[in-house]
């Protein structure tokens, strides 16, 4: 050992020190744009995120299951108890109480989410800066502008359209440059297209005419002021440049021309950036872009059940009823079912049936219309079923329709459903519950709810190893993602 | 749509300024504090990917008291993550200009705990003072003193025995 270790650490350091070579800004930012730009590379980032929502997720799942399948047992009678005592308690009146409740809903056919609020067909249009595109040599030749448009269009068919609209834009010279297609109830397809800015107002104008025109939006950014700036500044860098290298041929001193060399390498990767954002602004610019959303047209189908009842049986002759009627226990009373078509499509294959009285669209007496016979926009069809009453009831009706076309065929993806029910009340209400019925009651919830959370323990439990393992790994994870 | 318009250009441009400061400033510290884990090239590979996230998350950063601090830990759990648990590889000192130092030093070094390595290289190479060292690595006063020691004696004792 002939020399001082902290000695022969220090020069070591020293030699380590001039073989490092440092990361610049720029190759930091490049790095940032390739790995932002380069979608294919997945991110390295999702490993065991996953589990940070998953557990929680599985658990309330777990949980949901559980209560489903609790749903479907006794228990649920006990809630059924519980909840008519309640609904039972408050009511001073009987008649007041009860009123038919009914709902409609036509899934996945009702909205256009493209033309929000605004009334089918009308179109809305606004333009967000200067005038449209020049048609040649108008005083904008020699500016730089970018030309954009977004713009929705209804169609009758999609990938029709997709095709006419690709041909719409390759006639002028234009180029699909993204496509992204969705099937399912709502088929929509997103068009990507760079034209010429020459070219830019006819290409809106054809692909206008594929179909109904829903929105179109368009701007154009004056980005001539960038331009110049960039330009001036690539000038002012070349220069430079050009002033470092013959600097570099007269000095003499190695340091000095490291210094120099230093230098240069600066203002020459800072000329490629200046260079690299120009060439961006300028393949902007050379061609405009217009994104295309393009859906179906769209058609409104609506039902609406509406279920009313009235005393005594006459083959559903003075339908319809009101929504609650009172009889003596052991009369006879007649239940009316009206489907009304609300929509402005046709619709067919009309079911409806009832829960409680337990009946089919097959047992049910044909009033007026035909539920088996595709039914006009603005009419109705009304079924009558009739009953003895031997209780108070509240039908559970349920109705459900498939919208047709004006060519016969059903409606991919479309159909409509409803419910709605009417009261049917004995004359002698049940005697209200004393404070006995009601601590009995009261007695059965709580028990009910103690048996459901001691179930739900204990289908937990036998989890338990999973949790206290997922825990370890997340504790040991972070501990070994501790640096040194 | 990439719809490009002046003002944003703008912001990127002092956004990227002042990014270029930043790097000026942190990223030779960070690179040395990480050469004493990796070696040079992974350091340089692990200095990187710190800088792009630095940038990805330039306004979490930028409200940070040190962000140097917090991306040396974003470096070292990258780097774990692309090179998993790699021996660092050193350079061999150079005969000509120092021929007394030790040819066995990088060796040397090399099998050192990775702490105790970090912290002498720091120390006795790269002349850090131990506050410099407490606020990138976050370790504590004491354990600095104490891993530079440990580590200094270890690597007397194996460039001893091969003496």
């Amino acid at each position: 050992m002939t020399v001082d270790l902290e000695r022969q650490l220090d020069a070591y350091g020293d030699h380590l020190t001039s073989l490092v070579d440092h990361v610049s800004a720029d190759e930091a930012l490049d790095r940032a744009e390739i790995t932002r730009t380069d979608a294919a590379v997945p991110s390295r980032r999702p490993r065991l995120r996953w589990l940070r929502w998953a557990v929680p997720s599985g658990a309330v799942v777990l949980v949901a299951l559980l209560a489903a399948t609790l749903g479907s047992m006794p228990v649920s009678n006990n809630f059924a108890r519980i909840s008519s005592f309640l609904d039972g308690a408050d009511s001073e009146s009987p008649v007041t109480t009860a009123a038919a409740s009914e709902t409609t809903s036509a899934p996945g056919t009702t909205a256009d989410p493209g033309s929000s609020g605004s009334p089918d067909g009308v179109l809305q249009e606004s333009t967000d800066t200067t005038a449209p595109p020049p048609g040649g040599s108008s005083p904008t030749a020699n500016r730089s502008i970018i030309y954009t448009a977004d713009m929705s269009v209804a169609v009758a068919d999609v990938p029709t359209a997709v095709a006419e609209a690709t041909a719409v834009v390759e006639s002028l010279g234009g180029v699909l440059f993204g496509e992204v297609t969705r099937g399912g109830p709502e088929p929509t397809s997103v068009l990507t297209f760079r034209v010429l800015p020459e070219r830019f107002e006819a290409a809106l104008t054809g692909l206008g005419t594929i179909g109904e025109l829903r929105e179109q939006n368009r701007s154009a950014d004056d980005v001539t002021d960038t331009v110049v700036d960039l330009q001036s500044r690539i000038s002012t860098a070349e220069a430079s440049v050009l002033r470092l290298r013959e600097l570099m041929g007269t000095a003499g001193d190695v340091a000095d021309i490291a210094k120099v060399e230093e230098e240069l390498l600066d203002r020459e990767t800072e000329l490629e950036r200046l260079r690299g954002r120009l060439r961006t602004i300028d393949a902007q610019v050379s061609m405009a872009s217009i994104t295309v959303t393009l859906r179906r047209a769209l058609v409104n189908p609506d039902a609406r059940l509406v279920v009313t009842a009235y005393p005594g049986h006459d083959r559903g002759a003075s339908c319809p009823g009101s929504d609650t009627v009172s009889v003596t226990q052991g009369e006879d009373v007649t239940v009316c079912f009206e489907v009304r078509n609300r929509g402005d499509v046709a619709i067919d294959d009309i079911r409806v049936s009832d829960t409680v009285l337990e009946v089919e669209t097959a047992d049910l007496i044909s009033v007026a219309g035909d539920p088996a016979r595709p039914l006009p926009p603005g009419q109705s069809v009304f079924l009558a079923a009739e009953i003895e009453v031997d209780r108070e009831l509240r039908t559970q009706s349920r109705m459900s329709a498939t919208p047709i076309a004006d060519s016969g065929d059903a409606i991919a993806g479309s159909s409509i459903s409803g419910q709605a029910s009417a009261v049917v009340m004995t004359d002698q209400p049940e005697v209200q519950p004393g404070f006995r019925a009601g601590l009995g009651a009261g007695g059965r919830a709580l028990r009910s709810a103690a048996v459901f959370a001691s179930l739900v323990a204990g289908a937990l439990l036998p989890f338990t190893w999973a949790f206290v393992l997922v825990g370890i790994a997340m504790v040991w994870r972070r501990r070994k993602a501790r640096p040194i | 749509m990439g719809r490009v318009t002046g003002v944003t250009l703008l912001q990127n441009d002092t956004r990227s300024e002042t990014f270029i400061g930043f790097v000026a400033d942190v990223e030779p510290r960070l690179h040395a504090a990480l050469i004493g884990s990796w070696g040079l090239e992974d350091a340089r590979e692990a200095t990187a990917e710190a800088l792009v996230y630095a940038w990805e998350h330039w306004e979490q950063l930028a409200s940070m008291d040190n962000p140097a601090g917090y991306l040396y830990r974003v470096a070292q759990t990258r780097a774990r993550r692309l090179f998993g648990r790699r021996q660092p590889a050193f350079p061999p000192p150079p005969s000509d200009s120092m021929p007394w130092v030790e040819p066995a030093l990088p060796a040397a070094l090399a099998s050192l705990p990775e702490r105790q390595r970090v912290i002498v290289l720091l120390v006795h190479s790269f002349g850090w003072t131990q506050a410099e060292i407490s606020a990138v690595t976050g370790l504590s006063h004491g354990t600095v003193q104490k891993h530079c020691e440990r580590g200094l004696a270890k690597l007397r004792a194996a460039l001893g025995g091969e003496a």
